[in-house]
């Protein structure tokens, strides 16, 4: 009797402390393993990646000059899907990938960039500051190029109840000097999750 | 003998568990609510709620939309989303319980009552629950969640219609197999007492309704619709956003015939054509009074299965209680605010289509524990009288409702002229400073009842 309590027991304390999962590192870029229905970094870099290959392979996009490179400004990219995503993590693969190309270079003056562009520019007033060492003006070079574009979010409940997430990733590469769109990319990302719930 | 203790002893024993049932002391949550103290709600129902700071769980999906939904009021709006995030996360486990969870807890309300069931939350609780989560957000300028939380809302009324068709078609297979099966079936009883016309003339007398209350088209909720389209309109940033914020609008009009609707129907199509603006314009979004609840009521059913050695035959069930409207409408400035959505009527319906399961559980649960009590009076009528009264005292309706909500959504929109609008509400006339900065404006009015001045938010676009 006092064998079956302890059975009893111990099959409680495996149930209740089978739940627990150890921290363990996972491969990130894996799309076979530890996969979600929301957005995971494998899905950003397969997106961005393929799209800035395009972007780099497409000959409208060649400077004139040889050693040319043209002066590109990451744009708004709107989150419309349900996941609550930055969507920097798709821009970053993408500035990445063009910066190290050799074809473009991204500015951060602007929106959104970095502050100390302008901010350091106030120190021409400073006593304390070396004045020839204050970047001047007219320095700044304005952008050739404006990535801007969207992330979108489609679910539809299939015929076993389970639901079929995709993700749209849309970009577009607009030349600020015509407003022209000299590049534009999608790529959709597919899932199928548990229809019993919701996505996020 | 032995038997019949037991059973007493069972009884007795989950008598016991009505001390720590979900029963909802909520009279304090609702005068708070009900004369706007909404500091005092919100501390109340997050108390109630089991809101877990460090782990952003919470244990009573019910109390923590009361919290969520009265923190908002309170201006408390980035908690007020804590809770929600977490509310949602039992939300998620409660839809993917497994059927041995559900025949567990069905099997325990057999003996007890529906409120030992777990708070199951309804369709609109979800939709809402993502609607406050994008209005906190709205109210805390970050648009780019609250679009995220739009989309969420949207998606549940998706899913919703879907449940509710899917719904729909269970009930009639089930009609047609009961209709083929000729062979006795134990449940045959349960069914006749359902569908007899007695049992709904009885119940009908008691206040229940069973087609009172159509649903929207679609199962729409048209205030997220709306308040979707509006987040496009005044955030829009491309001609396909004041598109979809024309397919929102186009939708609620079909479903009101608001003259206001229309007007932002025809603006957002002027601003997908790139005419247009909606530069100095003021929308007003009222919350009017207070949403239907359910209450308990009693009432014996003359089922033939109970003699006269039974000593409690009764059954008890909720049915929906219509709380007032504060206002029919306010006035901004010569404008009168219009419905666009009526609480009321999406509660009734999704309460209606509920209630046949509602009452097959009740009715179940009637005969099996008067055929077991009588079984123990056949035996010891002493005992039988005792297991009687604790059937008396397990009868009990589940009442839960999210009582929170407003009965009416309403809205309307002006030019502004001045830095300020007026705001007019009942004998309340209340001015509402603009930040002239912005060049639009939300201006939300909340009213639980008239005698308690309308609380105002304003965002400033």
């Amino acid at each position: 009797m006092l064998k079956l309590k302890t059975l009893a027991a111990t099959i409680l304390a495996i149930t209740i402390t089978g739940c627990t999962t150890p921290t363990a590192y996972i491969n990130a870029e894996s799309k076979t393993e530890n996969i979600v229905a929301g957005l995971s970094y494998a899905d950003f870099k397969g997106a961005a990646e393929s799209m800035s290959d395009e972007i780099i392979a497409n000959k409208m996009l060649d400077h004139p000059d040889a050693n040319g490179r043209y002066i590109l400004f990451v744009s708004d990219i709107t989150n419309d899907t349900m996941q609550r995503i930055d969507t920097d993590q798709l821009a970053k693969s993408i500035r990445v990938k063009l910066t190290n190309s050799g074809k473009f270079l991204v500015t951060n003056a602007f929106t959104d960039g970095d502050k100390a562009v302008a901010q350091m520019r106030q120190l021409k007033d400073s006593e304390m500051v070396k004045q020839s060492s204050v970047k001047g003006a007219g320095q700044v070079y304005a952008p050739d190029f404006s990535l801007s574009g969207k992330i979108m979010q489609r679910n539809n409940t299939m015929d076993n109840s389970d639901t079929r997430i995709e993700y749209y990733f849309q970009l577009s590469l607009t030349n600020l000097e015509n407003g022209l769109s000299y590049w534009e990319g999608e790529r959709v990302v597919g899932k199928v999750a548990d229809g019993d719930t919701v996505s996020w | 003998m032995k038997k019949s203790l037991l059973l007493i002893v069972t009884t007795a024993a989950l008598t016991g568990c009505a001390g720590v049932m979900p029963t909802k002391s909520n009279q304090e949550f609702t005068s708070a609510t009900h004369s706007g103290n909404y500091t005092a709600a919100s501390q109340f129902a997050l108390e109630k709620s089991g809101f877990d700071p460090e782990k952003q769980t919470v244990s009573d999906i019910l109390w923590a939309i009361e919290a969520g939904a009265a923190l908002n009021y309170a201006g408390d709006y980035e908690l007020s989303n804590q809770v929600f995030d977490a509310t949602e996360k039992s939300m998620k486990e409660v839809d993917q319980e497994g059927f041995v969870s559900n025949s567990l807890q069905t099997g325990l309300s057999m003996v007890g009552n529906d409120t030992f069931l777990d708070y199951e939350q309804t369709q609109y609780d979800g939709v809402m629950t993502n609607t406050y989560k994008a209005w906190n957000f709205m109210l805390t300028g970050d648009y780019n969640n609250a679009r995220v939380e739009w989309n969420r809302a949207e998606e549940r009324q998706r899913r919703a219609a879907e449940f509710f068709a899917e719904q729909i078609k269970e009930q009639e297979e089930k009609l047609k197999e009961e209709g083929e099966d000729s062979k006795f079936n134990p449940a045959e009883f349960v069914a006749k007492t359902l569908n007899s016309d007695e049992t709904r003339a009885m119940l009908e007398e008691k206040g229940v309704t069973f087609d009172q209350w159509k649903p929207y088209e679609g199962f729409v909720n048209p205030y997220t619709t709306y308040s979707y389209g509006l987040n496009l309109l005044l955030n829009g940033k491309s001609s396909s956003d004041f598109n979809k914020a024309a397919d929102a609008f186009k939708r609620v009009y079909g479903l009101t015939n608001s003259a206001q609707v229309k007007a932002d129907l025809d603006l957002a199509k002027s601003l997908a054509k790139g005419s247009k603006s909606t530069d100095n314009m003021v929308w007003v979004i009222f919350e009017n009074g207070e949403s239907m609840v359910k209450e308990e009521f009693r009432l014996d059913l003359p089922l033939f299965l109970f003699t006269e050695d039974v000593a409690y035959t009764g059954i008890a069930l909720p049915r929906l209680k219509a709380r007032d409207q504060a206002f029919p409408n306010i006035e901004v400035e010569g404008v009168k605010t219009e419905v666009i959505a009526d609480m009321d009527k999406i509660i009734g319906a999704e309460f209606e289509k509920n209630y046949n399961m509602v009452l097959t559980r009740e009715i179940t649960r009637t005969i099996l524990k008067t055929v077991a009590q009588k079984q123990i009076n056949d035996s010891n009528p002493l005992a039988g009288f005792a297991a009687g009264v604790l059937q008396g005292a397990m009868t009990k309706a589940d009442t839960r409702t999210f009582t929170s909500l407003p009965k009416q959504y309403q809205t309307a929109h002006v030019k502004r002229s001045g830095d300020s609008i007026k705001v007019k509400a009942g004998n309340y006339e209340i001015p509402v400073s603009l930040d002239t900065s912005s060049k639009r404006h939300i201006v939300h009015v909340k009213a639980a009842s008239s005698s308690s001045e309308p609380l105002i938010r304003v965002i400033n676009l």
